[in-house]
C-alpha cells in the first residue's frame, strides 16, 4: 500500500514531533514503500533491507527530540539513513563471512526496468524501442541511481549529491550525459506520440 | 546546460508523464499548441521517462506491518531500558502484531478520510459520525434512512418512495440532470431503483451519485465502494458506472463493482450480458476490456493494469442477497468484508491467520456475534469479544 498523496506529511510530521504516536504510523506508512523500493535496489538481501528500514525508523522515533529535521528534508534524510545503514550492514556481513570487502561492489545500484510494452503500439518502431532499452541497460549504476532518485522519487540535485557522496555538479553532469546518450539512439526518429496521445483525448 | 534537458527538469512535466490527470493533460495540450517547436524534445523526454520507469515491486502490507511491529518492539524496549535498543532480529517481529493492526486501522482511517474522490464533490458524512444512510437530493434536502436496510424507488413525476411507505416529491425532475447522492455508511445497506428502472444495491461504506433524470444519450452514475447493478436494457443509452479510476459501460446487464477507496484494487464481476471497462486515469494507450459472464476483472490502482479471470460469480455478488460465498478465500479478506458489513473491527492475533483459506457460505444475520463465531470455528480460530464492535481472532 503506498500513499500517493503526500500533501499531508507536513502535518503528520508536526503532530509526531509534538508527541502524537499515531502520526508516526502515518509517517512510516507514507515512506516505507518508497524506502523499501530504494533499499532493494541497493541490496538483494531482503532481510537486510527490512532490518535497515526498521533501524532507521526506530532511530527517527527515539531521536525525535534531538534531531531537528525539517519536513522539507525528511524524505532525503530517510533515504540517506537507509543507504548508510544498508552499507554498514553489508560491510559487517562481509567481515563476518571473512570475505574481502569490496566497496565498489557493495554500492552497486541494481534496478529493473518495467519497459512498458504499450509503447510499441505508439509511433516508435519496435526496433528503435529495443535500441533505447539496450541503451538504458548499459547506463552506469550511478547514472541509473541518479535517474531513479530524480524522476521516480522526485529528489533535488543537492539531495541526490549528498545521498551519493558526489558534488551537485557531478550529479547534474552524469544525468545529462545519460540522457544525451539515450537521445542519440533516437536522433532521427520522428515522434508522433504526443500527437497521438492528445488526439485520443479529444 | 542544453535545451533538451528542459522538460526533464520540469517537475510538472515529469508528473504528467508518470501520473497524468485531466488537469495536467489540459495544461500540456495547451502548452504544446502554443509551443509547437518544443514538441520534438518533449516527445523524447516523455518517451525516455516512460522507459526509465523501474519495475514496480509489490510490497505486501504484511511485510510493512511486520517491519513496523519490529520498530514498536524497539520503542517499547527502549522505554524499559535506559539504553536504546538498536537491533531487533527478524524473528522477534511478530510479537507486537496486535498493536500494529490497531495502528494500521488508524492509518486506514486516515487514508479513507483523505481519499480524494473527484467525482463525488460532497464529503461522505456517513464516514464521519453519521451512522444513518442518507439520501441527499439535488435541491439540498437531506433525508436520513433509519433502518439497517433501505429501499428507495423513483416513481413517476419525480416521486421518491422510501421503504415502500414514505413518499417524497423531488422538485428537480426530468428537466435538468442535477445530482442526487445516496450515502450508505459502514454497517448499513441500501437499494435504489433509479429513474430508468435500473436497480442498484449498495453495500456498506458506499456512495452513489446519480442525476434526477438521465441524459438523452447516456446514463451515468458515480460509485465509491461496492454496488450490484441490474441494468435495464436500453441499447441507445449505455449505462456507465464511473469510479475514481475506472469506467464500466453496460447496456443491459447484471454486474458487481467493488471500488472502495481504501482498497488497492477495483473488482468488476459480470453476472450476465456484457460490459466494457475503460480506465479513466487518462493514461495514454490504455486498453479497453470487454468482460464476459462469470469473469472477474481486477484493476490494480498502482500498476494501472487489469487482469481478467474466470470465477464463480456467487462469491462476489451474494452479499446483496444477504449471504457471502467463499471459495478458498483468505480469512483476512473475509474479515475485511465483515468489518465493512457490520461496521466492526476484528483484530487477527497473528498475521499468518489471515492467510488461512476458507470455503463455504456465510449467512449475514443480524446477530453479528453468531456470524463471527461460525467464521471462527470454520477457521479453527478462537473468537474473543473485546468490547462493543471490537473482536479478536486467535
Amino acid at each position: 500500500m503506498t500513499v500517493k498523496n503526500t500533501s499531508d506529511i507536513p502535518s503528520l510530521w508536526g503532530s509526531f514531533l509534538s508527541g502524537d504516536d499515531k502520526a508516526f504510523a502515518g509517517i512510516y506508512h507514507s515512506f516505507a514503500p518508497d524506502l523499501l523500493s530504494y533499499g532493494k535496489k541497493l541490496s538483494s538481501d531482503n532481510n537486510l533491507v527490512s532490518d535497515a528500514l526498521q533501524e532507521i525508523f526506530l532511530d527517527l522515533y527515539l531521536k525525535r527530540n534531538k534531531s531537528h529535521i525539517p519536513v522539507s528534508n525528511l524524505k532525503a534524510y530517510l533515504f540517506t539513513s537507509l543507504k548508510n545503514t544498508i552499507r554498514k550492514k553489508q560491510i559487517r556481513n562481509k567481515r563476518f563471512e571473512n570475505k574481502e570487502v569490496n566497496d565498489k561492489l557493495l554500492g552497486e545500484f541494481n534496478i529493473e526496468y518495467s519497459f512498458q510494452d504499450q509503447l510499441i503500439t505508439m509511433e516508435i518502431s519496435e526496433e528503435k524501442q529495443a535500441r533505447l532499452q539496450k541503451a538504458i541497460i548499459t547506463l552506469s549504476p550511478g547514472q541509473k541511481e541518479i535517474i531513479y532518485l530524480k524522476f521516480e522519487q522526485g529528489l533535488e540535485y543537492p539531495e541526490i549529491a549528498q545521498l551519493m557522496s558526489i558534488t551537485i555538479e557531478s550529479a547534474r553532469k552524469q544525468l545529462y550525459r545519460a540522457l544525451l546518450s539515450l537521445r542519440h539512439v533516437l536522433d532521427n526518429e520522428v515522434f508522433l506520440t504526443l500527437f497521438t496521445y492528445f488526439r485520443k483525448k479529444i | 546546460m542544453d535545451d533538451f534537458l528542459r522538460y526533464f527538469e520540469d517537475k510538472k512535466f515529469v508528473r504528467w508523464v508518470y501520473n497524468p490527470t485531466p488537469e495536467l493533460n489540459d495544461y500540456w495540450q495547451d502548452w504544446f499548441s502554443n509551443h509547437p517547436e518544443d514538441k520534438k524534445e518533449a516527445e523524447f523526454a516523455r518517451l525516455a521517462l516512460l522507459q526509465l520507469q523501474s519495475q514496480k515491486e509489490k510490497v505486501s502490507s504484511e511485510k510493512l506491518t511486520a517491519i513496523y511491529s519490529g520498530i514498536n518492539e524497539g520503542i517499547n524496549s527502549s522505554r524499559n531500558k535506559p539504553r536504546p535498543a538498536r537491533y531487533i532480529p527478524l524473528f522477534a517481529r511478530y510479537a507486537a502484531v496486535a498493536l500494529i493492526f490497531l495502528s494500521l486501522g488508524v492509518f486506514l482511517t486516515y487514508q479513507l478520510t483523505q481519499n480524494k474522490y473527484s467525482e463525488a464533490k460532497r464529503p461522505l458524512p456517513g464516514s464521519a459520525g453519521n451512522t444513518d444512510a442518507q439520501l441527499i437530493l439535488s435541491d439540498g434536502r437531506e433525508i436520513a434512512l433509519k433502518s439497517k436496510e433501505s429501499i428507495i424507488e423513483y416513481g413517476a413525476k419525480g416521486k421518491i418512495v422510501i421503504n415502500q411507505k414514505d413518499t417524497i416529491t423531488s422538485t428537480a425532475h426530468t428537466v435538468n440532470s442535477e445530482m442526487n447522492q445516496l450515502i450508505v455508511p459502514f454497517g448499513k445497506n441500501s437499494s435504489i431503483k433509479l429513474p430508468d428502472g435500473t436497480l442498484a444495491h449498495l453495500n456498506s461504506g458506499s456512495s452513489l451519485m446519480y442525476p434526477s433524470a438521465f441524459d438523452k444519450d447516456k446514463r451515468e452514475v458515480f460509485l465509491s465502494g461496492e454496488g450490484y447493478f441490474e441494468v435495464v436494457h436500453n441499447p441507445g443509452k449505455p449505462f456507465i458506472v464511473k469510479t475514481n479510476d475506472l469506467n464500466i459501460t453496460a447496456i443491459g446487464t447484471i454486474f458487481n463493482v467493488s471500488a472502495y477507496p481504501a482498497d488497492n484494487i477495483i473488482e468488476t464481476v459480470l453476472v450476465e450480458g456484457k460490459v466494457i471497462l475503460a480506465d479513466n486515469s487518462s493514461l495514454p494507450f490504455k486498453k479497453d476490456y470487454t468482460l464476459n459472464p462469470n469473469e472477474l476483472a481486477t484493476f490494480d490502482r498502482q500498476s494501472q493494469k487489469t487482469i481478467t479471470k474466470d470465477i464463480d460469480v456467487s462469491q462476489y455478488v451474494a452479499w446483496h442477497e444477504g449471504y457471502l460465498n467463499f471459495q478458498s478465500t483468505d480469512l483476512s479478506r473475509i474479515v475485511l468484508r465483515l468489518e465493512r458489513y457490520y461496521n466492526i473491527k476484528v483484530i487477527l492475533s497473528n498475521p499468518m491467520l489471515g492467510t488461512r483459506s476458507i470455503t463455504g457460505k456465510l449467512v449475514l444475520k443480524e446477530d453479528k456475534d453468531r456470524v463471527l463465531e461460525v467464521l471462527a470455528s470454520t477457521a479453527r480460530a478462537e473468537l474473543i469479544h473485546i468490547e462493543e464492535n471490537l473482536y479478536r481472532l486467535k
